[in-house]
């Protein structure tokens, strides 16, 4: 049994100066014999402004850790703070709206709304928020993700790279505290996967964003500040500014 | 969040045609009936004979409570249901109406069916009526005796006649002699005049009038007129009317009302058509709630992975909820903008179902009106709102790590409340059974049309469950081991039971609504036509419609002729039986003596002969028993024209069915039905008669059949009733069928990808084609099942009513057919769409996006 994860991690002392806090959460699908313990208790805090990748082998929760921690799913035990807000006491309304503007998503694939433009798909969490997008801000989002030449086109007319941007800008549009992304080089090919991390390191550096980012590559983790290991529902180890030889490493240890 | 609803719609027009497709189809069936319901209100048959009437004083048409036969009290509550037979009333009032300031002329007017020579009838009045037109003369004058008649130019055109002319003319009181007195011009259908004291003879009950005719003095106004009449009505209370038996309210009629009395056939027809009307339209728009929702919920359903997207970029479950609502709202309004128009064009095509089944009143046209049209939009709105509450509540409830696919753990819903609903109505349909059974006879026939429809709403809301059931069941029954297409069928049915369910539910609600509708016809057209072969034992049966009727006098003669054993007359009428707020309109007859003598009747208990008498009836065994009546015992029930009668049992028998439940002696019948006479007359030849002569004589009387002949004439109209029902709500079964076809297009069409996956893992398109026959063959199989089940139940419960036996008829050469063409319509559909599905290059179909 390997030390536990608290110790490693930043305590989460004050949810107020996190932008996102775990405290002992737990999620378990099912019941009785049947049940599966997918988080057995992650304490956790992030820092503005960081750059965070998740890792671990298949089934050690890190989608599910994922969820919770954006407020996707609701945990079985714990608390999540969300913009200092604990998401435990509020209605599924409630919480979409607090999502809405504090959490920004993008996910491995099948992330844009196919009868939308390139430029709808980004103004739509605004849409549903019910405010009206500032033009500007819509064009340097786009600006960033290098997609201002092509906000009129439609996802089909877009490569999976150009569509993993958009969805970057969406996340953005609401300049959230956090922005969350599930695998999102796994369904592009190396040369456009670089890019898209280049990006998300792009807006951490450049604009100050928060990026927490689930992956099993190496490599896509070696582009964050700090990398977190679970394993077994479990918050294992931390690597500061990792190199991928270094993730691999630990990775290799993990599964051996 | 229309814009959204609206961009979305755009793009995906595809997805939204099946939905789209329902909507429309149903707003045009909806709206057709709108059309023709409001048509057959407004067809009012045209005044013509009475246009020179200023107002008519009639017994109320209406069933009315009286003080012997009272539940409760309230003066307000009395309006019942409409008379089959027409009222009459005291023809003394006219002398009394004639009395009051600005009237000119009062006439009692009745109408007494005349046979002409040469197979002409017409309708006789008495002289006085003829101001009611006015009929003026052209020639000759008034007829004044008992031995004139005055005709109308057609009918002395026809007939060669003129003043002096000499006639044989047959009246419902025997055949008189009469002499041409002279001719009249008037309008109106053909009529002919005799003596005031002559028709008021020939009349049904000579002291009694179909109505009285008013006319006014010249300058009188006709309010004040009509209040005064109002208050002598009022105030002759006591002479009016025979205290012993009460009698119906009189009311004060003018202007188009008038067509009532002129041609109360008509009016009965139209107001006969309007239920049937109504039930069409009301099923059109029960179905059409399945049908949509159905395809609604489906198109839903394939938007999962779209609808987690939103949720997981901030739509709340309220928004998408709203979301759905626009798109079907969207979706309503361009099916309506398409289909109403259509739905007013289709009102043709049922106009012309309807007249091919006979059921249009007379002096029918289309009316259009904007109203049809608004309550088709209205109902496709409606429906698509319910079909899109009920596939919203599923689709707001997804979470949005959905989205994720195969990386979330899928979660079960189930749908509590519609499960919930289901288990009641399923409930329902059993308490409906259990009802309907307890029940018997006619009440238990009926009752039982409500059981393929709570049955049908059971099977709609519990399709998932009942599915995987089916497909459990029968699975292994229709793709036995071994095979790869079919071992991938049973996979995908268990692991895809909303699919099978999707073309088993409306599958089944095709197979039991036509199934319901076809056999219950024939199940009353089967018993009518073996009842009618056992009650049958005379040898010729003369026919009086359509001519005067026979006269008692025509039977006696008759029975007075060479090699006839006995004769007897018989004549349809109705009675009225249950509450004044809901009155069961039963057949009834009036016969005249021997009846046992020439009609196997099964008597069980008590005997023919007593049914002598004003007081005496008798009683069909199998309504006796629902009634709890025995032989001996008193039975309270309507006469055909309102008339309170408590009479004594004095029979019951078992062959009733499409003969009449109650039985009375001809003089109460004809006393208290429109008709007057027999209308058939039943002979039984003595052993070694004449036949050829015997037949000819009988021709002199009316029209002759031997048992053959009448049996064939029987069976023919009974199969006749029985299509014309299933013709009209057939269009119904179309519309379903069309939402099987709709529902497994759809359905399969979205699967490319899949079908994808399995070309490029090695399967040739002739295994997927073979794994989707399978598939298909399941859902058939689940589905014709079900709704062969429903339509069993409903039927066994309709024949539990008629004939006292669970007995469902499911004829084979029209039940297989059905199935046929149904299974034909699944894989016709089904593998057309799964040709074009399967003809994009699969490397090309996996990579398509959703």
């Amino acid at each position: 049994m390997r030390k536990h994860a608290t110790a490693v991690i930043d305590a989460p002392a004050g949810a107020g100066t996190a932008a996102i806090a775990l405290r002992g959460v737990t999620k378990v699908y099912g019941r009785g014999d049947e049940a599966v313990h997918a988080l057995r208790g992650v304490d956790l805090a992030i820092r503005p402004g960081s750059f965070t990748a998740v890792m671990g082998p298949s089934g050690s929760g890190k989608s599910t850790f994922l969820h919770c921690a954006a407020g996707l799913d609701r945990p079985t035990g714990g608390q999540v703070f969300l913009a200092g807000t604990d998401i435990a006491g509020l209605s599924e309304t409630k919480l979409t709206e607090l999502r809405r503007t504090r959490v920004g998503f993008v996910f491995q694939a099948f992330n844009l709304v196919g009868s939308l433009t390139a430029e709808q798909n980004v103004t739509l969490p605004l849409r549903l928020a019910g405010t009206r997008p500032d033009k500007k801000w819509v064009r340097e989002v786009l600006g960033r993700v290098g997609l201002a030449q092509r906000a009129g086109h439609r996802p089909a007319q877009l490569s999976g790279g150009q569509q993993q941007r958009v969805a970057i800008a969406r996340a953005l549009v609401t300049r959230p505290d956090v922005l969350f992304a599930d695998e999102p080089t796994g369904a592009l090919d190396t040369k456009t996967g670089r890019e898209v991390l280049g990006l998300l390191r792009e807006v951490v550096d450049t604009f100050g964003h928060t990026v927490v980012m689930v992956t099993h590559d190496p490599v896509a983790a070696s582009y964050a500040d700090r990398v977190l290991f679970l394993a077994d529902g479990r918050l294992v180890d931390t690597l500061e500014n990792p190199s991928a030889e270094a993730v691999a490493d630990r990775m290799i240890h993990m599964e051996g | 969040m229309l814009r959204l609803a609206f961009g979305t719609l755009r793009a995906r027009l595809a997805g939204f045609a099946g939905a789209f497709l329902a909507v429309a189809l149903a707003t045009v069936l909806v709206t057709g009936a709108g059309v023709m319901l409001e048509s057959v209100l407004r067809t009012h048959a045209p005044v013509e004979r009475l246009s020179g009437t200023d107002l008519a004083v009639a017994a109320s048409d209406k069933l009315e409570r009286t003080p012997a036969m009272g539940k409760g009290s309230g003066e307000g509550e009395s309006e019942g249901d409409k008379l089959q037979q027409t009222p009459r009333l005291p023809a003394g009032l006219a002398a009394r109406i004639a009395a009051v300031p600005g009237v000119q002329a009062a006439v009692p007017d009745r109408t007494v069916p005349v046979a002409l020579p040469g197979g002409l009838g017409a309708e006789a009045h008495g002289w006085d009526s003829a101001q009611l037109t006015p009929y003026r003369l052209t020639a000759g004058t008034a007829p004044q005796t008992g031995g004139q008649i005055v005709l109308d130019a057609p009918t002395a055109a026809a007939l060669g006649a003129g003043p002096g002319t000499k006639l044989e003319i047959g009246t419902p009181k025997g055949a008189r002699s009469v002499t041409v007195s002279g001719i009249a011009e008037g309008r109106g259908a053909t009529a002919v005049f005799l003596a005031p004291q002559t028709a008021a003879e020939l009349g049904a009950v000579p002291d009694r009038a179909d109505f009285i005719g008013i006319t006014l003095a010249p300058g009188a106004d006709a309010k004040q007129v009509r209040a005064a009449v109002k208050a002598l009505l009022a105030d002759a209370g006591p002479q009016f009317g025979d205290p012993t038996r009460g009698q119906p309210k009189a009311q004060v009629l003018s202007g188009g009302s008038l067509a009532r009395l002129e041609a109360p056939a008509a009016t009965t027809a139209q107001e006969a058509t309007v239920p049937v009307v109504a039930v069409f339209g009301g099923s059109a728009a029960f179905t059409a709630i399945f049908v949509v929702a159905g395809t609604f919920g489906f198109s839903i359903r394939q938007r999962t992975r779209e609808i987690g997207l939103l949720r997981a970029v901030g739509a709340t479950p309220g928004q998408v909820r709203r979301m759905i609502a626009a798109e079907a709202l969207l979706v309503a309004l361009a099916a309506a903008a398409l289909a109403v128009p259509l739905g007013y064009g289709f009102a043709h095509v049922l106009a012309e179902l309807f007249d091919k089944a006979d059921a249009l009143p007379p002096g029918f046209t289309i009316v259009k009106s904007w109203l049809p049209g608004v309550v088709g939009a209205g109902s496709a709105l409606l429906v698509t709102q319910i079909a899109a509450f009920a596939a919203a509540a599923r689709a707001a409830k997804l979470r949005p790590t959905e989205v994720f696919g195969a990386t979330a753990k899928r979660r079960i819903l189930v749908p509590l409340l519609r499960y919930g609903l289901g288990v009641l109505t399923l409930a329902g349909g059993a308490a409906l059974l259990a009802v309907s059974m307890n029940l018997g006879g006619d009440d238990g026939a009926s009752s039982s049309i409500g059981i393929v429809f709570t049955l049908m709403l059971a099977v709609a809301l519990l399709g998932l469950p009942i599915a995987r059931v089916g497909v459990a069941l029968v699975g292994r029954l229709v793709n036995p081991a071994g095979g790869a297409a079919g071992r991938l069928a049973r996979a995908n049915g268990a692991a895809e039971p909303g699919r099978v369910a999707a073309v088993a539910v409306p599958v089944a609600l095709t197979i039991a609504f036509s199934c319901s509708v076809l056999f219950i016809g024939t199940t009353v057209a089967d018993e009518t036509i073996a009842q009618s072969k056992a009650r049958t034992s005379a040898t010729y049966v003369v026919d009086g419609t359509g001519r005067a009727g026979l006269a008692p006098d025509a039977v006696d003669r008759i029975r007075a002729l060479p090699g006839v054993a006995a004769a007897a007359g018989t004549v349809a009428t109705t009675v009225m039986d249950g509450s004044v707020s809901d009155a069961l309109e039963l057949d009834a007859r009036g016969v005249g003596p021997d009846t046992a003598a020439v009609m196997d009747l099964g008597v069980r208990a008590g005997d023919l002969a007593d049914l002598r008498g004003p007081d005496t009836v008798a009683l069909g065994s199998r309504h006796a028993e629902a009634k709890d009546k025995g032989v001996g015992d008193r039975i309270r029930y309507w006469l055909g024209d309102g008339t309170p009668m408590e009479a004594r049992v004095v029979a019951l028998y078992d062959n009733a069915f499409g003969f009449g439940d109650y039985l009375m002696p001809q003089e109460v019948a004809a006393a208290h039905s429109t008709a007057s006479g027999y209308d058939k007359v039943f002979v039984t030849a003595a052993p070694g008669a004449d036949r050829a002569a015997l037949t000819a004589e009988l021709a002199k009387e009316g029209r002759v059949m031997d048992r053959a002949a009448y049996l064939d004439e029987v069976a023919d109209d009974a199969n006749e009733g029985a299509w014309a029902n299933a013709f009209i709500l057939g269009a119904i079964a179309v519309f379903t069928a069309l939402g099987v076809v709709n529902t497994i297009v759809m359905a399969t069409a979205s699967r490319a990808r899949e079908f994808a996956v399995l070309r490029l893992a090695g399967t040739t398109r002739r295994q997927v084609t073979a794994m989707l026959r399978r598939e298909f063959a399941v859902a058939a199989a689940v589905g014709i099942g079900i709704g062969t089940g429903i339509a069993w139940l409903t039927l066994g419960a309709f024949a539990n009513g008629i004939t006292g036996r669970f007995d469902p008829a499911m004829p084979p050469a029209i039940y297989l057919p059905l199935v046929a063409a149904t299974v034909a319509l699944i894989y016709g559909s089904g593998l057309l769409a799964a040709r074009s599905a399967l003809r994009r290059d699969p490397v090309e179909a996996i990579g398509a996006r959703d």
